[in-house]
């Protein structure tokens, strides 16, 4: 999917960027060769401009991030789908805890560190 | 409580899914903005007709997202199902003009 939005917005600017320059070409000889005091821009640099916003706009839309539920509930059911569970912390608790051997091995350090 | 707490109450919303899909309204709408003022001076629009091709723009960018980001189903996504449509629709303008206006003294020779 971002490969191909990629590939429709590259193609979108590329062609607004030429447009522009025809449009920009078609106004510098309106001047210089003084064919025509007051012409409209040729037909088909219009149709350029507007068929590349409407790609572009095409592109971005593919390009965003998809959309989340806003309901609380089927969110959290489509992260507990994907393996991120909003309560992930509920569902493990920690083993007991073996107070003899953690208090060994305080001495034991403690007595390296001297 | 209102009717509107006790609804949402009873179902409440995932505040963030809501900043997600805000957030990516938000995005599409100020970078095609820009570029839709760049195609404005490139046409060489003028005045009124500028803007009304703004909004034309910001409803094809709303029709776009209603299809194809939402689905068809908004209310899903937002918490008003008017948001695709409406929502940050006047963002882009500041820019839209600003590159309306570059553009059109950039294209002139």
């Amino acid at each position: 999917m971002s490969a191909l939005s990629n590939i429709i917005t590259a193609i979108s600017l590329l062609l607004l960027c030429h447009a522009g320059f025809s449009a920009y070409e078609f106004s510098h000889y309106l001047k210089h060769l003084t064919i025509k005091s007051n012409a409209s821009l040729p037909i088909d640099i219009i149709v350029e401009t507007l068929f590349s916003i409407s790609l572009f706009g095409v592109g971005q839309v593919l390009a965003a991030p998809k959309l989340q539920p806003v309901s609380f509930a089927k969110w959290a059911k489509q992260m507990e789908k994907d393996g991120n569970s909003p309560f992930a912390y509920l569902e493990r608790r920690p083993g007991f805890a073996n107070i003899q051997k953690i208090r060994a091995d305080y001495k034991d350090e403690s007595k390296a560190l001297k | 409580m209102d009717s509107k707490e006790r609804q949402l109450a009873i179902a409440p919303i995932s505040t963030e899914s809501l900043t997600q899909n805000t957030k990516a309204v938000y995005y599409i709408r100020s970078v095609s903005s820009t570029i839709f003022g760049v195609a404005a001076g490139i046409l060489g629009l003028e005045s009124y007709i500028g803007f009304l091709f703004y909004f034309a723009g910001t409803t094809y960018i709303s029709l776009l997202m209603f299809l194809v980001l939402a689905k068809g189903k908004p209310s899903e996504y937002f918490t008003s199902s008017s948001y695709v449509w409406t929502g940050n629709a006047f963002t882009g303008l500041t820019s839209f003009v600003l590159t309306w206006t570059m553009f059109y003294g950039l294209v002139d020779a």
